[in-house]
């Protein structure tokens, strides 16, 4: 057992051992894509606690990175879990009052792409999301397998 | 009235009508863009209570999704909002206690995520407290946005 006091990321080992030319690929100055979607409780009905909002689907090899929502008031306390696919990737608190909250994924959407095209989706937990609540969700990640190549 | 349980967005149901091809708009799989700016206040300078720094323009059609701002640290306990067009994109104070260095991630609000732009707009930041920023504080602000209207 060692205690590491200087390493590197699998990236960063290939500058090193073959500087930028060895270092480029799809993870390395590759743009940021993002999937947006919106919903809007229509007028009359809520969203159930429970209920799931599908916002979208990211293709097959995304690394997923970050989430941003933005929301009407939804007059009640309603939180949430976004997915991707099956797996949860970040948490959403209380949507009572109009706002936004930036996200990070959890790693298990960072650190391993799909495996196939998968979809976003929002479980809304604690309230109902109420009548004519308006929320946007947009979904940013890498693509593990389209961008620069040094081949 | 329904308590509904299994509902989409806009986008999805487009997918879910024709499969990703029908999916396809400037809303997928498209780039985020971003316009940063920075100002340091001058020499024996600093920036008045409610005065607004302008940080750069977006464009007609943007739909501004969140904000990274980072300071040097004012030696003030200066707060500020950010806006478009003169509009309140965050909280008034949103941007908190800038005494010292600090960064912060910003989602808008949803008036400027929900509708694109209807004109190119100009982003600055109010200062709201009742703190000046100090000489030689430097700030910079990067407003992140997708473009409804461009892409795919």
């Amino acid at each position: 057992m060692s205690a590491l006091t200087a390493v590197s990321g699998v990236n960063y080992t290939k500058y090193a051992a073959g500087g930028v030319a060895n270092l480029v690929s799809q993870q390395w100055m590759a743009p940021l894509e993002f999937v947006f979607d919106e919903y809007t409780v229509p007028t009359g009905d809520t969203v159930a606690v429970a209920g799931v909002i599908s916002f979208g689907v990211v293709p097959k090899g995304a690394r997923v990175l970050f989430h941003v929502i933005t929301y009407t008031a939804a007059g009640a306390a309603a939180t949430g879990t976004i997915k991707v696919g099956t797996t949860t990737s970040a948490s959403v608190t209380s949507m009572v009052a109009a706002g936004s909250q930036v996200l990070g994924a959890l790693i298990a959407s960072s650190g391993t792409p799909t495996t196939a095209d998968s979809v976003v989706t929002l479980t809304i937990a604690a309230q109902d999301l109420d009548a004519a609540t308006n929320i946007t969700l947009t979904t940013v990640y890498i693509q593990d397998g389209i961008g620069i190549s040094a081949t | 009235m329904s308590a509904l349980t299994a509902v989409s967005g806009v986008n999805y149901t487009k997918y879910a009508a024709g499969g990703m091809s029908n999916f396809v708009t400037q809303q997928w799989a498209n780039n985020l863009q971003m316009v940063h700016d920075e100002y340091t206040v001058p020499a024996g300078d600093t920036v008045a209570v409610s005065t607004y720094i302008n940080m750069g323009r977006v464009p007609k059609g943007a739909r501004v999704l969140f904000f990274i701002f980072t300071n040097s640290g004012s030696g003030a306990a200066s707060t500020g909002g950010i806006r478009i067009g003169e509009v309140a994109a965050t909280a008034v104070a949103a941007l908190t206690d800038m005494t010292s260095a600090t960064t912060q991630v910003l989602g808008s609000l949803i008036a400027f995520s929900g509708t694109p732009l209807a004109a190119e707009s100009k982003v600055d930041i109010l200062l709201t407290s009742d703190a000046d920023l100090d000489a030689a504080t430097n700030i910079t602000l990067t407003t992140v946005y997708i473009q409804d209207g461009v892409g795919l």
